[in-house]
């Protein structure tokens, strides 16, 4: 059995199946997961269950896309958690730059490129 | 191509004019010397005949007295009129007394009879009392009238060549201003639009000539069309490129949700652990999901191309939406459909297919633009040309400005709604073409704060075959 790893990670994406498969992989691997579906529930979540160790963050959402997030994240918590931008875009690392991200998951990813994300900002 | 046909205009208007004025005039100058050239040798002859009978006379009494020094000096006194260039007086037995002219028109006595042949020439008998005792000869020359005529055809000459002058240049200077330098000015107009690109101003207004005010608005108008009409087809490159930025992104949604699921499935396999009915479901969501997207694209580029066939068969309208009415209450079974029909059926000419396809698109914006709870209400009425089929939901409402385009086929991109709600924004253009084809109406009623109801009219009678294109 591999060890178990320790961290609450924080997925905001809106939709429900990729939150789901996140989730569930983040959860195999031995972390804490939770989704929020839209910016405003995510900053709701850090105020209730944070500190969060890693989020992951969707940019087109409902209600709050991942850019207002990310202006709201910085300028309540300042650079606390690392923040992996999840995005269909063309280019991808572009939008990271856009919100200061740490890093990019350019849509779509393997389970395995995201399994690799969280292990290089939360190793066990 | 630099203004030959201008030059030429140009050189041949004036060519024409001066021909045509150098003609007249010459005309008039010929004319008039003729007239005048006649008159003065037709008075020179009736003079010479009147001066022959007169000298004739006054040469009667010398002659017959054999006074030569009389007849020399009448003789003189009628060479005293420069015209007259030789006088022979044949008196008696004695010589001829003959005067002419030498080469500086000085009156000298001459022994023979001068051959004058450009000269007039009378003679008349001497006659006194009745006896004739001798003749003379009288010689008028032309030579006064011709320089008097060579003056007259120099001043014509150079009358004309004056007036051709003033005309050529006349000319010159309207082409060169009225027509030559607008015509500049629409080439460096044309030059500067198709170099630049840019419209600058047409600067035609202190040229008088009307026709040159009405090139100009035509010129600008057609310049204004034509760079509307390029500016248009940019506009259009540019929203299709979004488009497809759009389409691509919407794309990877589903893409990427089923690469995960079918990676967590081979995770839930290698660890030995059970696949659940749920996560098959989802793969099963997705998939439609991403169908959904395909055809839509594929139904926009069959109706751009005009391959959207409607296949219409004759089917009960009530029964169609029931069926898909019902189909929905059990996909979302927390949504509350009010569903307000006639009794009886209504059979039109419809493909059933594609007016599902129509309720399927209105059905689920109704769904996804309302708040949960929100009641959906779906009603059929009848009229006496048309069915409508109408959807309301109690959603937010659509502003006018955006109800305008909502059926157009790049809403999405022109709304800048993208970051809002999921989709291509398709399915109303969709839903349009197909309403169309069918030769109805589709529309919405929506008012901000006050949820929107949507609906489509279908003909109830065809007269004669349908027409599906």
């Amino acid at each position: 059995m591999m060890s178990k790893a320790s961290g609450k990670i924080l997925i905001i994406e809106d939709d429900k199946d990729i939150a789901f498969v996140l989730k569930t992989i983040i959860e195999l691997d031995g972390y804490t997961a939770l989704i929020a579906e839209n910016g405003k529930i995510a900053l709701d979540l850090i105020k209730s269950d944070g500190p969060f160790q890693l989020i992951f963050l969707d940019m087109q959402m409902p209600v709050m896309n991942g850019w207002l997030f990310a202006e709201n994240f910085y300028s309540l918590y300042g650079h606390a958690s690392p923040i992996v931008v999840m995005t269909a875009a063309a280019d991808s690392k572009q939008r990271a730059k856009e919100v200061n991200a740490n890093d990019c998951l350019a849509k779509p990813f393997e389970v395995t490129d995201f399994q690799a994300m969280v292990q290089k900002y939360l190793p066990h | 191509m630099k203004l030959p046909v201008v030059r030429s205009i140009v050189f041949y208007v004036s060519i024409l004019l001066v021909v045509t004025v150098t003609l007249a005039l010459g005309m008039y100058g010929f004319l008039n010397y003729s007239e005048i050239k006649n008159s003065r040798i037709s008075n020179l002859k009736s003079n010479l005949s009147i001066q022959t009978s007169q000298l004739s006379i006054a040469l009667a009494l010398p002659g017959w007295n054999l006074d030569n020094f009389g007849v020399d000096r009448i003789i003189d006194s009628f060479l005293l009129d420069r015209n007259i260039s030789a006088v022979v007086v044949d008196v008696g037995d004695e010589e001829k007394s003959i005067r002419i002219r030498d080469s500086d028109w000085q009156i000298v006595t001459s022994k023979t009879v001068p051959i004058l042949t450009e000269e007039f020439k009378e003679e008349k008998e001497i006659v006194f009392k009745n006896e004739v005792i001798g003749s003379v000869q009288v010689y008028v020359t032309p030579k006064f009238i011709q320089q008097e005529l060579i003056g007259i055809v120099i001043r014509i000459v150079f009358f004309t060549v004056v007036l051709d002058l003033v005309l050529v240049l006349l000319l010159y200077f309207l082409l060169s201003r009225n027509v030559l330098k607008p015509l500049t000015e629409i080439e460096r107009y044309a030059l500067a639009v198709s170099s630049t690109g840019a419209v600058p101003n047409l600067q035609m207004g202190r040229y008088f000539l009307t026709e040159f005010r009405s090139l100009t608005v035509s010129i600008e108008d057609m310049v204004t069309q034509l760079i509307k009409a390029k500016s248009d087809a940019e506009l259009i490159g540019n929203i299709k490129s979004q488009f497809l930025d759009i389409a691509a992104h919407e794309l990877k949604t589903p893409v990427t949700a089923l690469g995960l699921l079918v990676d967590m499935a081979n995770v839930y396999v290698s660890k030995g652990m059970p696949l659940g009915l749920s996560d098959l479901e989802r793969i099963k969501k997705q998939t439609h999901r991403l169908k959904t997207l395909l055809e839509d694209l594929l139904d926009v580029s069959r109706m751009e191309r005009g391959f959207l066939v409607m296949r219409p068969v004759h089917a009960d309208i009530v029964a169609l939406v029931s069926e898909s009415v019902d189909d929905y209450r059990n996909q979302v079974p927390s949504r509350n459909f009010i569903f307000t029909k006639p009794d009886a059926a209504i059979i039109l000419d419809i493909d059933p297919e594609r007016i599902n396809q129509v309720l399927g698109n209105l059905l689920n914006n109704a769904i996804h633009y309302s708040p949960e709870g929100s009641p959906i209400e779906v009603s059929i009425s009848a009229s006496e040309k048309v069915i409508r089929v109408s959807i309301k939901d109690y959603g937010p409402g659509i502003s006018e400005k955006l109800q305008a385009k909502l059926f157009t086929r790049f809403f999405r991109v022109i709304s800048n709604e993208s970051a809002i709600h999921p989709g291509l924004g398709l399915g109303l253009y969709i839903s349009r073409s197909i309403i169309e084809m069918h030769g109805g109406v589709i529309g919405v009623n929506s008012e901000e704060g006050h949820g929107s109801t949507f609906y489509f009219d279908l003909p109830r009678v065809h007269s004669g075959t349908p027409e599906f294109n």
